[in-house]
């Protein structure tokens, strides 16, 4: 067997996605995603409880506020009979992933610098593997889901079957924006904060805890550059059966999740081959 | 198989760090005002000062061999060994490394102290691209060399520094890697662990594997070494073989076993 050349050339320059690279180190990937997986809960008492007690509180929260701001009727004809808090911890499930990744992912960097330091691998694997993380909480929210509909008497909708689909712009949004916070956090210190604080505007501005077609129209498109407005949106209707999200809107969304992605490998794409030189 | 084939071959390389004095926005600040008004761009000088690392650094060395890299602290040992393991980019240049390279250029660091000394190996071997069935069929070397038998199963945090480094150091030399990258690694060790390590080592090579060491122990890497090369502010100073580049190195640094003596009266 004739062996690879491993070569490290200034004026070589990688491809946008080494995709095949990727797939070799899948062994790195699955061992960096146990070990997110392990330390998020490692030392707690609820463990993996806490990736369903968190929207169920935030759920109660919206639940009691909320229904007292409209007429029942009003909110009902928006939410297709769906009991509100339901449709709420629905639109919190994909939401709650979204924000963990990028949680997760903004400190992936800065928090590896022996790994980042020590071995080659595709940088990538880092922010990949605080998604894939967080996917796996999305799974446990979605039990706890069901569950809740079990008890709500909802029966689930056929349209289930689509709802992988709807989690394609949900990792392409949240790795890209993964990949740009990442690479800043290296340099501005300022970045974590910065993220939180979009995270918390965040949730008030995806359409969790508020149905879109209550906005005026010009506000809706707004609302729609939003990444995870299709997704939210694409997850009650698959899950719930409440009202499909207009194919504009979730085409304006998926949109801007794809840039957010591309936007992201972009600027990964150079910044990563000398991430070691900064952490 | 390829015993008189080059293993490591440097062209040019070339690196420099850019040193932002400890204000990370300083760079973002002078572009922002250069934007905002281009006269200010001559104004402010480009983010702090530039720092060469390693300038212009060529040379090759045949596989199977031990390689030794010497020179004062601030020379740029780590950084060449950094490029050799593709951690980091040259700014200009070539590097090539033939076959799979294990490095572990900051020893024990890698190590999740939660784990049982078990836990700890694979994952070392996975982090180091090691294929599972060679980690199993290694194992039991692994345990032997770290001398960790009795406490396989006991979580690493409980282990002592020089037991840590000793574990890791035992996968990073079991694991069938091409070339074996080691920055440092031996300077924590005892004198029986290090006897084993430069055994292992001296047999590794026979092999036909590549090891590449930092050290600043001139006796030790006079003793183990091949070949050898000198680096001093980045520059490469010696290369050749290993006895003779060490007696002239010891000419050009006075003091014993390399300590910390600076080059300004060498030139």
């Amino acid at each position: 067997m004739n062996p690879a050349v491993a070569v490290n050339d200034a004026g070589v320059e990688a491809p946008l996605l080494e995709w095949r690279e990727l797939r070799d180190y899948r062994d790195l990937l699955a061992l960096l995603v146990w070990r997110e997986m392990y330390l998020r809960y490692r030392h707690t008492l609820i463990g993996v409880g806490w990736s369903f007690l968190n929207p169920l509180m935030t759920m109660a929260v919206f639940g009691l506020i909320v229904p007292n701001l409209v007429s029942r009727q009003q909110l009902a004809e928006y939410t297709r009979g769906v009991p509100y808090p339901l449709y709420v911890f629905c639109g919190l499930v994909p939401w709650n992933c979204f924000a963990h990744a990028l949680t997760r992912a903004t400190t992936c960097l800065v928090d590896q610098k022996a790994l980042l330091k020590n071995v080659y691998f595709p940088r990538l694997a880092l922010p990949l593997s605080k998604v894939i993380a967080a996917c796996a909480d999305l799974l446990i929210a979605f039990a706890a889901l069901l569950a809740l509909m079990f008890f709500a008497r909802t029966a689930p909708s056929l349209n289930l079957v689509f709802l992988p689909l709807f989690l394609l712009p949900l990792l392409a949004a949240a790795t890209g924006a993964g990949l740009i916070l990442s690479v800043l956090q290296l340099r501005y210190r300022d970045v974590f904060f910065l993220m939180q604080f979009f995270m918390q505007m965040g949730l008030l501005v995806t359409p969790v805890w508020f149905p879109l077609e209550a906005l005026p129209p010009a506000l809706r498109w707004l609302v729609a550059c939003n990444p995870m407005t299709g997704v939210v949106q694409g997850f009650r209707w698959a899950a719930l059966k409440a009202p499909a999200p207009s194919v504009s809107v979730l085409a304006v969304s998926s949109a801007a999740a794809a840039v957010l992605l591309l936007a992201g490998l972009l600027f990964f794409r150079k910044r990563q081959e000398t991430i070691a030189d900064y952490v | 198989m390829f015993e008189r084939q080059i293993a490591i071959r440097c062209r040019n390389v070339s690196k420099c760090f850019r040193r932002d004095d400890g204000d990370p926005y300083q760079g973002l600040r002078s572009k922002l005002s250069g934007l905002v008004n281009p006269w200010a761009r001559n104004r402010e000088p480009s983010a702090g000062s530039i720092v060469w690392a390693l300038r212009d650094i060529s040379f090759a060395i045949p596989a199977g061999g031990v390689f030794g890299v010497l020179g004062a602290n601030g020379s740029g040992k780590s950084v060449l060994l950094r490029i050799l393991a593709r951690v980091t980019k040259p700014v200009s240049g070539r590097a090539e490394v033939l076959g799979s390279v294990g490095s572990i250029l900051d020893l024990g660091g890698m190590l999740l102290p939660e784990l049982t000394g078990k836990e700890t190996i694979y994952q070392l071997g996975t982090i180091l691209r090691c294929p599972r069935e060679t980690i199993v069929r290694r194992f039991d070397d692994i345990v032997e060399f770290a001398g960790i038998g009795p406490h396989l199963h006991s979580i690493v945090r409980g282990y002592s520094a020089g037991t840590q480094v000793r574990l890791a150091f035992a996968v990073m030399v079991y694991l069938d890697a091409d070339v074996v990258l080691l920055d440092e690694a031996l300077s924590v060790a005892d004198q029986d662990f290090r006897r084993r390590c430069l055994e292992r080592i001296r047999e590794m090579a026979a092999q036909g594997r590549t090891i590449v060491l930092v050290s600043h122990e001139l006796e030790m890497m006079a003793e183990v070494c091949d070949q050898a090369l000198v680096l001093d502010k980045g520059e490469l100073k010696m290369f050749g073989e290993a006895q003779s580049v060490i007696s002239e190195y010891r000419r050009w640094v006075p003091a014993p076993l390399g300590t910390t003596m600076r080059t300004g009266n060498l030139k």
